[in-house]
């Protein structure tokens, strides 16, 4: 990893400006998972839509090892996860919604740092629930392949103007909690026939435009470096569905 | 783990010469304690109590807990013990213990054991050092063969942090038993996370000025590079720990 202190430096900067987004997956009891969703909702609701505190996003896992449970993503800044939980607001969630709840943090906890380098949202895809995330698993000296391919296709995705994809991509990198170097990107769609869609139609215009920007045949190359900067299995996709109702605003 | 007695000669003759800061031995152990959500008031109340009956006179032994904040244990807790005198493993606390059982022992299970040992070659203490609750912890696992490569760079990196005055401290601790390959952690003290993104502003930035000036130019990025080859396969794990001063002995 030869250049991994020039991403820790970026990493630096990023920390200072940067939000702290802390993940966990919840197992909900048995046959529980509507109330859950109302209880949570409601303390959501009641806690978390004031700046000065904790936003929450709440994501009901569809695929994968965790199918059927929650992730929940708490987002703050540094100062805020200094003061902690406010009291009030953690036995409220203990009393209403932990009833419900078989395991408050099941598997593992992870903060994230959001790279807005390689990330894009178009303001068209606001309302979109479905996400379909990618985590992947790099190798120390793939880093720079990784990356690269990363900003690029952000900086492509913007630049596609009219034939803009009604989909975010939000670059999320883990900065505790892993074992190796792993990101997340959050894929938002309205559905999943949109995705089918957006992959049939849209995907060929980002190349298109991509390979215009850095250079003809340069995805294919890119992405074929990326495959080779990856771990054993480096790679897994898992989609959720935003829960609006228990998500902050 | 051929050069290992290298290491360990390293570990045990070079700091007694070239330390300055802190020439004492420091040796741990240290102990994952998993709490039922529904037990962690009275889990922590009782670890408190028992904290300050056993553990809390200069001639008692040193207990320190921390919350684990990420990872697969988050939510639970790390218990260490630290002394200066490793004979101190052998002499058990009978009484403490056997409180700590009656009290405590049903509330939490404990996982594993790790025996470590502080690499005073490679730690810095700053000047006047404070108290700070947050540890960010980078645990190691390299090879055989990049030691060498891999302990350059922890040298120097203490080296450039003393020279640059650095203000917060950084623990690099051995694992002498308990672990499966060459496993080192490090860990950075911060003033929470408001002073881990201060730390990681110019603070960091003069340490690498620093560190290039001692040792040539790019020297950082090359040694760090080296450190980072020298790694098994996902060698590198980070985790937040926070201390709880109410369940641990005195600073």
């Amino acid at each position: 990893m030869r250049n991994i202190l020039l991403l820790l430096l970026t990493l630096s900067f990023t920390f200072a400006s940067s939000q702290i987004y802390t993940s966990r997956t919840i197992e909900i009891e048995q046959g529980q998972m509507d109330k859950f969703i109302e209880a949570a909702s409601k303390k959501t609701q009641m806690f978390n839509n004031d700046e000065n505190n904790f936003a929450y996003y709440t994501f009901q896992i569809l695929s994968g090892e965790d199918t059927g449970k929650i992730f929940r993503v708490q987002v703050g800044t540094p100062e805020m996860m200094d003061a902690g939980l406010d009291q009030k607001e953690a036995n409220y969630w203990s009393k209403n919604v932990g009833p419900y709840i078989k395991s408050n943090s099941a598997g593992r906890t992870v903060m994230w740092w959001r790279n807005a380098d390689a990330s894009f949202v178009p303001e068209s895809s606001s309302d979109n629930d479905l996400r379909m995330v990618m985590f992947y698993n790099y190798k120390d000296e793939g880093e720079v392949d990784f990356w690269r391919f990363r900003e690029r296709q952000a900086k492509a995705r913007a630049a596609l103007g009219e034939d803009q994809l009604d989909s975010a991509m939000n670059v999320m990198v883990c900065s505790s909690g892993c074992n190796g170097n792993w990101v997340a990107i959050f894929f938002s769609y309205e559905s999943f026939e949109a995705q089918r869609n957006i992959n049939q139609e849209g995907l060929p215009k980002l190349v298109e435009k991509y390979n215009e920007m850095f250079g003809g045949g340069s995805y294919e190359q890119d992405v074929a470096r990326v495959e080779a900067s990856l771990m054993p299995n480096g790679r897994r996709v898992v989609h959720m569905q935003l829960i609006r109702g228990a998500s902050s605003n | 783990m051929r050069k290992n007695i290298l290491l360990l000669a390293l570990l045990t003759i070079v700091p007694t010469i070239a330390q300055e800061d802190t020439p004492q031995q420091w040796f741990m152990r240290a102990r994952v304690l998993q709490v039922d959500q529904g037990d962690i008031a009275d889990f922590e109340k009782a670890v408190a109590k028992k904290t300050k009956m056993f553990n809390s006179e200069d001639d008692q032994p040193r207990w320190i807990t921390f919350r684990i904040l990420s990872g697969t244990q988050a939510n639970n807790y790390l218990r260490m013990q630290l002394t200066t005198d490793i004979s101190d493993f052998d002499n058990e606390d009978i009484e403490g213990n056997q409180y700590w059982e009656k009290t405590v022992g049903p509330l939490h299970t404990s996982l594993g054991n790790r025996y470590w040992q502080r690499s005073n070659w490679a730690s810095y203490v700053p000047e006047n050092p404070k108290q700070m609750n947050l540890r960010r912890i980078i645990y190691y696992n390299y090879k055989d063969e990049g030691e060498e490569d891999f302990w350059r760079f922890r040298g120097r990196v203490k080296r450039a942090m003393t020279e640059s005055g650095y203000a917060s401290r950084m623990s690099v601790l051995v694992c002498n038993s308990g672990c499966n390959g060459n496993v080192v952690q490090v860990r950075f003290h911060h003033d929470g996370f408001a002073g881990q993104n201060s730390d990681y502003g110019e603070p960091l930035q003069t340490m690498i000025s620093k560190y290039n000036e001692l040792f040539g130019e790019d020297a950082y990025e090359q040694d760090s590079g080296k450190a980072s080859d020298a790694l098994e396969e996902n060698g590198r794990s980070i985790r937040h720990h926070e201390l709880i001063p109410e369940l641990s002995s005195g600073w």
